[in-house]
């Protein structure tokens, strides 16, 4: 049964399949000369200081929080769950006024890096934003 | 003592592939067919006992150590839950605070009555349920990971096989089955994977630059190094493709050839931990299901080594 499971899974299912989705771990084809993304949170705090959030920091993986981008993009509100959950981890600091979900782009030649590398913010949350 | 387990009538004893010495008991009969004596192989019940612990122990190092994020979700708020769909079948409540800590509780203690092979059915079962709960909870914010498939059907595997003392070697197939099952969902997971690449990558994944994607992303000094070396990295990915459908001969070769495969499956992930710093832990884990564990005897070893400097000592 399980088998079976884990056969239909891999053929046809998708990571909400879980434990029998397909095993895709790096498994799509990245462009040799394509760019390689890379995925922070970044914030600033009630006494003005802008510093990176790492997973620890509020509880999210770097993964996690790549995989609800779309999420976020359809209502960035949310991003304000993300300082939420900063501030239960770190009750005694200064609270987030601002969460930003900062991307940079490492161009790729032929598979390598070119050393061309380019940074954005694609979302962001300023506190007191209409929900 | 150990309490013969109930099993398939027929084969004589003393056929035993999985290796281990010949003259020992066999606590259930022998399956009849040679397809049954794969499935049902008669392993020494040490050998399960001693997979058994290593399974349960691996739950405290998961919890603390190797994933601590999954405790972090307590703090994260409800609405970055994102259900997969056994959270919503079942349907299981958004986890709270209480609800994280409570389970994670409840699994420190549970692995660590399992792993002693205490009501190995009743705890066994429990602590399935508990660990599957924790996986919806770790994997249901945004990123489902792969690594744990093959321990699941460990932990599901081993409550069916019963009591087992370490040492024991009684030979038993519910054991010899629970070890089996393991081993295939081991391969499945190493085989799926290279369906899962062509599926979503295409023949075109082999010379790719998905390899340097990930150095680039998490890589080691190691890594960097590799990246460096001209045509390394899309080597590299012809051969996991190749390896991974080959996989599944570990299962048909014989005893001693399967194991030096094994050894060199652990050298394999340790480079893919040395390039980017990840290891599949649990499957890891998993994978000792195909070593003779009851060999290992620390606790015996511990005895032995505290016995002989005292007889050094002596005039």
């Amino acid at each position: 049964m399980a088998g079976l499971a884990l056969l239909a899974g891999t053929l046809w299912g998708t990571n909400d399949h879980f434990p029998f989705g397909p095993f895709t771990m790096y498994a799509t084809a990245r462009r040799t000369d394509g760019y390689v993304r890379q995925t922070r949170v970044e914030a600033v705090d009630a006494d003005g200081r802008r510093f990176t959030v790492d997973d620890a920091a509020t509880g999210l993986r770097r993964a996690e929080i790549e995989g609800q981008i779309a999420g976020f993009r359809d209502e960035p509100h949310r991003l304000a769950s993300v300082a939420d959950a900063y501030e239960r981890r770190h009750p005694d600091a200064p609270t987030l006024v601002r969460v930003d979900i900062v991307q940079r782009r490492y161009d790729l030649e032929d598979g390598q890096p070119s050393g061309e590398v380019t940074k954005d913010i694609v979302l962001s949350w300023t506190a007191g934003d209409a929900p | 003592m150990s309490r013969p387990v109930a099993g398939r009538p027929g084969a004589p004893p003393g056929d035993h592939p999985d290796g281990g010495t010949r003259a020992t008991p066999v606590a259930s009969g022998g399956a009849t067919d040679r397809g049954g004596r794969w499935l049902f192989p008669a392993v020494p019940l040490g050998r399960l006992a001693a997979f058994r612990t290593l399974a349960y122990l691996y739950i405290p190092l998961d919890l603390l150590l190797f994933t601590p994020w999954t405790l972090w979700h307590k703090d994260v708020p409800g609405d970055l839950y994102r259900p997969l769909l056994a959270g919503r079948i079942l349907p299981l409540p958004v986890p709270t605070e209480s609800l994280v800590l409570g389970v994670f509780a409840a699994l420190l203690v549970m692995s660590v009555v399992a792993a002693a092979g205490r009501a190995p059915r009743a705890v066994g079962w429990l602590v399935f349920g508990l660990y599957v709960e924790w996986m919806l909870i770790a994997m249901s914010y945004g990123k489902v990971d792969h690594d744990r498939f093959a321990y699941l059907v460990a932990l599901a595997a081993l409550p069916t096989a019963g009591a087992a003392r370490w040492g024991d070697a009684t030979r038993s197939e519910r054991a010899g089955w629970a070890l089996r099952v393991t081993q295939v969902a081991v391969i499945a997971t190493y085989f799926l994977a290279a369906f899962a690449k062509l599926r979503f990558g295409g023949l075109a994944w082999l010379n790719s630059a998905t390899l340097t994607w990930a150095v680039m992303r998490r890589g080691t000094v190691f890594g960097d190094w590799l990246m460096d070396l001209p045509g390394a990295m899309v080597a590299m990915q012809w051969f996991i493709l190749a390896f991974e459908l080959g996989s599944p001969l570990v299962l048909v070769v014989s005893e001693r050839v399967r194991r030096r495969i094994v050894g060199c499956l652990y050298g394999f992930h340790a480079g893919v931990y040395a390039m980017v710093t990840i290891a599949f832990w649990p499957h890891l884990v998993a994978l000792a299901a195909f070593l003779p564990l009851e060999r290992v005897r620390p606790i015996d070893a511990a005895r032995a080594a505290r016995a002989r400097p005292a007889r050094v000592a002596g005039p």
